[in-house]
C-alpha cells in the first residue's frame, strides 16, 4: 500500500523535472508551465491508481506526455518559433577544448523531429533507462535507441561537430548499440 | 526485474535518476554534457509561484 503523504511529497519533488521534460513539447516557457500544471493536477487525483513498487517517475513523465498528446489533438497547434528548447541563457565560458555555445546548442535541438528530441530528453537528460522511456513513450526500446541515435548524429551535424565530439560513431557506442540486453544499453555515452 | 525497482523512492528528493552506472559514461560526451547543462538550467530555477500555490492547495486538500 503506498503511503499517500510521502508519495505526494514524491510528486511536488519532481516538479522541478516535470518542468524541463515539458520544454521537449513547448518551448515557450510558460506554456510547457501550463502544461506541467495539467499533468500535476492529473496525476494528483489519479494518485490512488498508482501502483505501489512501479515507476513512479515514469508514471508522471508518461502522464505528462499523453496530457501534451490529448491537447496537441484537440487544438493542432503550431510549431512554435523561439530561441532554443530549453531558453538556455547561461553565459558561462566552455570549459571545454571545443566552444560551443550553449544557446546554439539548445536552438539546435528545436530542429530536430519531436520524437528523436523526446527520446535524446528523457535518456540523455532525464536520466531514464531505454526501457524506461520505451515504456513512456509507448513504443520500443529498439525504436527509443533509434530515435536517441539518429537525434545525436542530426545534432552533430547541425553543429558540425568531429565524429568523436557526438559519441555517435566511436565502435564502442556502435557495438554497445548492437548488443543484446538491458540496462547496460544506457552506457551509450561511453567514448 | 529491472533497474528502476532498485531507485530509490518517495525520498522527496528530486533528484534524478542518473545513477552511478549511467552518470559518469556520459560525461565525456558533448552533446549530453550540453543537453544536461540546458536541462539542468530548467530544473534549478526557483519554482514559480502558480506551482507553490497550486502544490500548497493540493497538499491542504482543496482543489
Amino acid at each position: 500500500m503506498v503511503d499517500r503523504a510521502e508519495i505526494e511529497d514524491e510528486l511536488i519533488a519532481n516538479v522541478p523535472d516535470l518542468r524541463a521534460f515539458a520544454r521537449t513539447f513547448h518551448r515557450d516557457a510558460s506554456r510547457a508551465d501550463d502544461l506541467v500544471q495539467e499533468a500535476i493536477l492529473k496525476a494528483w487525483s489519479n494518485l490512488d491508481k498508482f501502483k505501489a513498487g512501479t515507476n513512479f517517475r515514469a508514471w508522471l513523465f508518461t502522464i505528462l506526455r499523453n496530457t501534451f498528446l490529448s491537447e496537441m489533438r484537440k487544438k493542432r497547434r503550431e510549431v512554435e518559433d523561439v530561441d532554443g528548447v530549453f531558453a538556455a541563457q547561461l553565459a558561462e565560458k566552455p570549459s571545454q577544448e571545443h566552444v560551443m555555445e550553449l544557446k546554439d546548442f539548445d536552438r539546435a535541438l528545436t530542429q530536430l523531429p519531436s520524437d528523436q528530441r523526446e527520446a535524446l530528453i528523457l535518456v540523455g537528460a532525464s536520466g531514464f533507462s531505454y526501457e524506461e522511456a520505451a515504456e513512456i513513450c509507448g513504443c520500443a526500446v529498439g525504436t527509443v535507441k533509434s530515435r536517441v541515435n539518429r537525434a545525436r548524429k542530426r545534432l552533430s551535424e547541425i553543429l558540425q561537430m568531429t565524429e568523436t565530439d557526438s559519441g555517435v560513431d566511436d565502435p564502442t557506442i556502435v557495438a554497445a548499440l548492437g548488443a543484446a540486453g538491458g540496462v547496460s544499453q544506457a552506457r551509450i555515452y561511453r567514448t | 526485474m529491472d533497474k528502476s525497482s532498485e531507485r530509490p523512492k518517495a525520498t522527496g528528493d528530486a533528484r534524478r535518476a542518473t545513477s552511478h552506472t549511467k552518470a559518469d559514461d556520459k560525461d565525456h560526451d558533448l552533446i549530453g554534457q550540453n543537453l544536461r547543462r540546458a536541462y539542468e538550467s530548467v530544473v534549478q530555477e526557483p519554482l514559480p509561484d502558480r506551482f507553490k500555490d497550486l502544490l500548497d492547495k493540493l497538499k491542504k486538500g482543496e482543489q
